[in-house]
């Protein structure tokens, strides 16, 4: 992937380049507001990472202007910790994600993941989740033991939820993800659909974990988690 | 009300005087008048008397010059007179007599004061009958003599003059009596107020001078708040040291383990000492953090950043945030809202940071992995109460006590952990005028926090 990191502290940023370089995608790094944004209308990337607090050009200001030019690029922001508002104007200017410092690089990488796996043409054409394999052009899944098939609700639930890998998801965003915004559905509606695609994936080392009262999350298991 | 005690008092006796003195002098006016008036009545009076007898013996004839001019000159004031006879016949005197005023018979022997005006002057008469029983006008004579009163006035106006300079005196002398008698009796204030200029922020021992029992409280108040003062600066010292030390120790850490990797023999695990490093790195960050959030909670005015939160979905965003970690080692995550939900009123940030800090201790201390974290948060009439428990080795029952204060770890089992989580709960709790404890619970460890509904939004 192509990658754009706006952040003005420089050992942070030298730090994220490299384990990003190491994973193989190609970053640049800017580290002033108005900069960051010449670049994203000049030569564009795959995905951003803007911190907020930038010189210049806040990163507000920045996805905002983004976001009202029409490009989609996707993009996660850095926010300082205990700074609930920043998330929440993050979010509303347009970001795609956030992460709070300071934070795991693990978790960096998960999320940019996470974003790249939302774009047809970011995400790898096949996934490998433990012992199954999820074929994303032909939306098929296949077990050890060959195609497993999902019905109509079950596939699109994997598909958020491997959206979505490693994170909890709440029942009611399930539901909306499904079924549409403001759509009347059964109470159970997303347990039963979760207990149905939980017993197909019996025995393929991914398991649907669940919170209770908090949410549900794709857990591929240690060996097949990318 | 920023005007100074001294003429605040000043004001509140002086200007009664001055009225009441006000009020001294018009009736002195009044009464110097009256006195006037009747002394000057008598004199006239006595003058009708004379005339009317002069006129008999003359037979009717003029007042003699001489004695008019005596008159005169006796009484300070020009003296007119009208005799008319019976049926109102002029009998001699001075002609254009002011009118009696009313036209009630006047009675024989009985002297009729009035005022009135004589060629636009003003006057004082009195009219006189009387039966003289005499061959040549015999029968009912009217004496009437008038009289300017310029003297009277000037009398009046005297007496009336020297009534105000004396109430001016008498108002003056009280009035810088009671200005010297308040500095006087100010004068323990204005140097408890030099005692309190002269001290400087480390000067906060308590005020011990004697001071009049009116002030006592204030200086008991004073006192109360010097205490309270230098106990928060001691504090905050403390706090700075002990802060100081506990980053010195993860940053020499850090110091120390980078060393050891950069000098490494090119056999060493260079991966092994330098995640070690990292680990060291990842402490630091925590504590720093932690620092932060303690003077956040400690530093914002109360009631600064807060809005209507419901605190079911306040937590279970935040669990959401921390449960992928905890399924990731197996742990079983879960959160029941029991009771109607209420909107209370608080900062989201710091109330979310008290429960970042409970599920942190809980999930990273509180449980093997495996283990079990169950939150709930219970909406009663008068609390919403949030409970964090863990089925982990629970607290020692000698740190139960000493858990809530700053850089006490509950155990030291190795694992990374600076010991202000809870002391920042404690904190962020007690602003919004709620507690925290450690609860009990068979095996592992329960917070519980209870926010009164008090505070909550309409």
């Amino acid at each position: 992937m192509r990658i754009v990191l706006i952040e003005d502290n420089e050992s942070l940023a030298r730090g994220i380049a490299t384990a990003l370089r190491d994973l193989g995608h190609a970053v640049d790094c800017l580290s002033d507001g108005s900069d960051g944004a010449t670049y994203l209308t000049t030569q564009g990337a795959d995905v951003a990472i803007i911190d907020v607090n930038l010189p210049g050009l806040s990163g507000f200001e920045l996805v905002r202007a983004l976001r009202q030019r029409g490009d989609s690029t996707p993009v996660l922001m850095l926010t300082a910790r205990g700074e609930t508002s920043d998330r929440i104007t993050g979010l509303d200017a347009g970001a795609d994600d956030y992460l709070v410092k300071p934070f795991d690089m693990a978790e960096l990488i998960a999320r940019l993941r996470a974003l790249a796996r939302r774009l047809p043409g970011l995400r790898p054409v096949e996934e490998t989740l433990g012992r199954l394999r999820f074929d994303h052009g032909a939306r098929q899944l296949f077990g050890p033991q060959g195609p497993i098939d999902l019905a109509r609700r079950e596939l699109a639930l994997f598909e958020y939820l491997l959206q979505n890998l490693g994170r909890v998801i709440a029942k009611e965003q399930i539901g909306e993800a499904l079924y549409g915004v403001g759509s009347e559905i059964e109470p159970n509606a997303v347990e039963l659909a979760v207990s149905r695609l939980r017993r197909k994936l019996r025995e393929t080392g991914v398991e649907i974990r669940t919170a209770r009262g908090v949410g549900y999350m794709l857990d591929a298991g240690n060996d097949g988690q990318q | 009300m920023n005007r100074s005690l001294r003429s605040r008092l000043f004001l509140l006796i002086v200007l009664p005087l001055v009225v009441v003195a006000g009020f001294a002098a018009v009736a002195r006016y009044v009464m110097a008048e009256r006195t006037s008036q009747t002394l000057y009545d008598n004199t006239l009076l006595a003058v009708a008397l004379a005339i009317s007898r002069d006129v008999v013996l003359s037979e009717g004839d003029l007042l003699s010059e001489q004695l008019l001019e005596s008159l005169t000159q006796t009484l300070g004031d020009a003296i007119y007179y009208e005799v008319t006879g019976p049926g109102g016949r002029f009998v001699t005197g001075y002609t254009n007599s002011p009118p009696q005023p009313g036209t009630e018979e006047i009675a024989s022997g009985v002297p009729a004061f009035f005022d009135a005006e004589y060629f636009d002057a003003p006057v004082r008469a009195v009219i006189l009958r009387e039966f003289i029983s005499e061959p040549q006008f015999g029968g009912w004579v009217t004496v009437k003599v008038w009289q300017t009163v310029r003297q009277r006035d000037a009398l009046s106006l005297q007496l009336a003059m020297e009534a105000s300079t004396l109430m001016a005196v008498v108002i003056v002398a009280a009035g810088a009596f009671v200005w010297f008698g308040i500095n006087f009796g100010l004068r323990p204030l204005l140097q408890l107020r030099e005692a309190v200029e002269r001290r400087s922020q480390d000067d906060l021992s308590p005020i011990r001078r004697t001071v009049p029992r009116e002030v006592k409280s204030l200086v008991r108040a004073m006192n109360e708040l010097f205490r309270q003062l230098s106990d928060a600066f001691a504090a905050r010292d403390a706090f700075i040291s002990n802060a100081a030390h506990q980053l010195r120790n993860p940053i020499a850490a850090i110091l120390a383990q980078a060393e050891a990797a950069e000098a490494a023999p090119p056999d060493a695990d260079l991966r092994g000492r330098i995640s070690e490093v990292a680990e060291a790195a990842r402490r630091t960050a925590r504590l720093t953090q932690q620092l932060l959030s303690l003077e956040r909670a400690r530093g914002l005015p109360p009631g600064s950043r807060e809005e209507k939160i419901d605190l079911a979905k306040l937590t279970a965003d935040i669990l959401r945030g921390r449960a992928a970690a905890a399924l990731l080692r197996g742990i079983d995550v879960s959160l029941d809202v029991a009771g109607k939900p209420i909107l209370i009123r608080g900062d989201p940030v710091l109330l979310g940071e008290a429960l970042e800090n409970l599920l942190d201790n809980a999930i990273r201390y509180g449980c093997r992995d495996g283990g079990a974290v169950r939150v709930a948060v219970g909406f009663e009439p008068e609390i919403v109460r949030l409970a964090v428990e863990d089925d982990g080795p629970g607290v020692p029952p000698d740190y139960r006590d000493r858990i809530f204060e700053r850089f006490q770890r509950g155990v030291d089992d190795g694992v990374e952990g600076c010991g202000l989580g809870l002391a920042i709960v404690r904190e962020i709790v007690e602003r919004h005028g709620g507690h925290v404890w450690l609860g009990d619970t068979p095996g592992g460890a329960r917070f519980v926090i209870e926010l009164p509904v008090a505070r909550t939004a309409e």
